[in-house]
């Protein structure tokens, strides 16, 4: 490919890595290339939209801008490609390690927490729910619910006092020692 | 050659804004001057919308590209160059508007219409109010030239140059649909438009350090 067939294939967005390189060189080498650049894309404006939008004269327009951009700083460099950017994670803040300490500190405060109730074995007796500790003294009871009778087996507490330790725990790890969840079907449901 | 103001850009030529974008980023200062020639014009047309004085028109353009390039690393091709381009020019405009206590010949509104580059064309080709009669008779000129040029071209020149620049095809599609290799493809959009920008090129000469 000759140069102005490099600026072609540039303006159409052909040309990858290295190619583009030096089709970005040839476009931009002198005064004659950028006309050429500017003519190909004035050419395909005109033909995909009936006219051409005028303005100053490009490389009048270039030599004032030129100016101006010598005295600002050079575009800030990103670590990455802007297109690779786009999809990276963004780096971790600079007062990272700090969080970083303070999730430590609360893990081992937890495990603590945890590691000190099992080792005490448990909450004493006295502690436990009342309504828990209550089934020997309960004999058959009846609960009046509406219009329905349930009849409260004694089995059922037996069974509960025998299997407490099945019944789930709380969120702080302590025997909640009683069933958080029953069913109840009355005959006339 | 038939008017085509809806036809779509070219497909792959928001990867080539993106790549410049990355290279000025990079350092290469050279390749931001390619996305300035590129848009210039469609950005003075754009701020000639706003604006009575055509000195100003420049201005405004020379802060809008300042601006763009301040900013050019914030730029992360979500959206095409152009669109990002086109609100920098906006966001500019107004703020010259307001600091020289100057009423828009047209409301804002007109200028809100959307955000990709379908809808602002759509603005942008309208006649503004910055343009002297010289030069609507200048890009009157310059678009029959393109277009007789287009006439007198061979076909198969006539119909790469056509897909490509109006239809919007890769030159991959064009080797599908002229049935010859991707290289041939190339060579005919590039031999078309050297006919074609040789006969433009003089009318741009002409209009050389002034507005056309």
């Amino acid at each position: 490919m000759d140069k102005q067939e490099l600026i072609s294939a540039l303006a159409d967005g052909q040309l990858q890595g290295e190619a583009f390189a030096r089709g970005v060189q040839a476009a931009a080498a002198d005064a004659g290339a950028r006309q050429t650049w500017c003519a190909y894309h004035v050419v395909g404006e005109v033909l995909r939209t009936g006219g051409a939008a005028g303005g100053t004269a490009p490389e009048a327009f270039l030599g004032r801008l030129r100016e101006r951009l010598q005295q600002e700083a050079p575009a800030a460099v990103p670590a990455l490609p802007i297109a690779q950017a786009a999809r990276v994670a963004p780096a971790p803040a600079a007062n990272d390690w700090i969080w970083k300490m303070a999730a430590g500190v609360a893990s081992v405060a937890a495990v603590a927490a945890v590691g000190w109730n099992v080792w005490s074995g448990g909450p004493a007796p006295s502690a436990q729910p009342q309504l828990a500790a209550a089934p020997a003294a309960a004999a058959p009871a009846l609960a009046q619910a509406g219009t329905a009778a349930m009849i409260r087996d004694p089995r059922l507490d037996q069974l509960l006092a025998a299997h407490r330790q099945f019944a789930g725990a709380s969120v702080l790890q302590t025997p909640s020692g009683f069933l958080h969840n029953a069913t109840f079907e009355a005959p006339g449901r | 050659m038939t008017k085509t103001p809806s036809a779509a850009p070219a497909p792959s030529s928001g990867d080539t804004d993106l790549m410049l974008v990355e290279r000025t980023v990079a350092g290469d200062q050279k390749a931001y001057e390619l996305l300035v020639i590129k848009y210039q014009r469609r950005i003075e047309r754009l701020i000639g919308r706003m604006v009575r004085d055509t000195d100003l028109v420049e201005d405004i353009a020379q802060e809008t590209f300042i601006r763009a390039y301040r900013a050019l690393s914030q730029f992360r091709g979500e959206a095409q160059f152009y669109t990002w381009l086109y609100r920098i020019a906006v966001n500019t405009a107004k703020k010259a508007l307001v600091d020289l206590r100057r009423d828009p010949v047209v409301s804002e509104s007109s200028l809100k219409g959307g955000d990709d580059e379908e809808e602002t064309s759509g603005v942008e080709n309208e006649l503004t109010t910055a343009e002297t009669p010289e030069t609507v008779l200048a890009a009157k000129e310059i678009a029959a030239t393109v277009n007789s040029a287009m006439e007198a071209l061979p076909d198969e020149l006539r119909q790469a140059v056509t897909l490509r620049e109006i239809e919007g095809l890769s030159y991959e599609e064009i080797a599908e649909v002229m049935n010859c290799p991707i290289g041939t493809v190339r060579s005919r959009i590039f031999r078309a438009r050297e006919a074609i920008s040789a006969k433009v090129k003089p009318l741009l000469e002409n209009q050389s350090g002034k507005r056309w």
